[in-house]
């Protein structure tokens, strides 16, 4: 598989994203500058985690303007798949790519720290083919992850299955309510989405970042099958 | 043409930076203006390297002043609240006439400068 990953001025989990793709599973995979129009001919584009443009004016806002962005949204439209990790996420939504927005978390803490996430869909590209209810264990590491959207694109993500990751407890409870299961008050402890085809995926927490034994992220829970689905068909 | 756009979040959107600052005008207002805050003192620190204490004459000229003035709270308890944070955004806009201008800002603010999920604007002569 192709990945590309595009950096922008302020990315900071695009090498992140590069070994977890590149070395730990084997992909060739292409960095592409915001300001490059060439996305490299790839299967899968992944926007990464940092601060693309300082998260002036608004938290992914900006790169609305990036010329590799209008490259991403025509491949997109012609069935490209797509990777948006915490502030990718957040780009994504800006871009209208996904619906919604992310807040500032509830708690107003920046959280660094391991998460639950359960599975709460098998209709998007990372998680075809994964078990509905599967957990597994991810770190997340934001000061605005509280994902928020009006009542009515809410229930049209759950009534499509587009909520593609929720955050729950280690028994895979799922709890908006609760700060620990919830920690940043997401709206229905909403974690990741996707777009209507499934082709265009969005989540808060750092899947690639959790790879490694050293870092305790094989065995039960581990991130890895999430991100070897991303080359299925 | 100077415009001026005004930001906020609608009503009913969590504003976290909001409470921030409210949760710290309630710490604020319960503060005792009669103690000194030390300034005089701080002002050693700035740039020097000596690692000798602050003099104590200055911070007593201070307290002396402080004690001048009415003592007591910044604010009555619990008279502030539902503190929201907005933003202003001012440009320079060429154009013949405010109603020109404002309709370019208008795409501006509907394109890029304000989320209409979570951001009301308001447009106005600057």
């Amino acid at each position: 598989m192709r990945v590309s990953v595009i950096v922008f001025p302020g990315s900071n989990c695009d090498h992140d994203v590069v070994h977890a793709f590149g070395d730990l599973l084997g992909h060739s995979v292409s960095m592409v500058w915001h300001r490059d129009t060439d996305l490299q001919n790839p299967d899968l584009v992944v926007l990464p985690g940092g601060f693309a443009y300082g998260d002036y004016l608004r938290t992914g806002a900006l790169a609305k303007v990036s010329p590799a962005m209008a490259e991403v949204r025509r491949y997109v439209a012609k069935g490209g798949r797509v990777l948006g990790i915490c502030n990718g996420f957040q780009i994504l939504c800006e871009v209208e790519l996904l619906p919604g927005v992310l807040l500032q978390n509830s708690e107003r803490r920046f959280l660094s720290q391991f998460v639950s996430l359960r599975v709460d869909s098998p209709k998007s590209f990372i998680t075809a083919g994964v078990k509905e209810g599967t957990v597994v264990t991810c770190p997340i590491a934001h000061g605005e992850g509280n994902y928020y959207a009006d009542n009515e694109t809410l229930k049209r993500l759950e009534g499509d299955g587009r909520v593609v990751f929720r955050y729950c407890d280690e028994q895979g409870t799922v709890d908006p309510s609760s700060r620990i299961s919830n920690p940043n008050g997401s709206a229905g402890s909403i974690a990741g989405i996707s777009n209507e085809s499934g082709t265009v995926v969005g989540l808060m927490p750092h899947p690639e970042r959790s790879l490694e034994k050293l870092v305790g992220g094989l065995g039960a829970g581990s991130c890895m099958p999430l991100l070897e689905h991303c080359s299925l068909r | 043409m100077k415009v001026q756009v005004l930001i906020r979040l609608k009503s009913g959107v969590l504003d976290v930076q909001g409470k921030a600052v409210e949760q710290c005008i309630h710490e604020l207002s319960q503060a005792d203006l009669s103690v000194p805050d030390g300034s005089a003192e701080s002002g050693g620190a700035h740039g020097s390297d000596s690692k000798a204490p602050a003099s104590k004459a200055p911070a007593s000229k201070v307290s002396a002043e402080a004690k001048s003035t009415t003592p007591g709270k910044l604010l009555p308890t619990d008279s502030v609240s539902q503190v929201r944070i907005g933003k202003l955004v001012e440009l320079q806009v060429k154009s013949s006439s405010f109603e020109q201008a404002k309709v370019l800002v208008e795409a501006l603010c509907k394109k890029l400068l304000a989320n209409p999920i979570i951001e009301n604007y308001e447009i106005r002569q600057g």
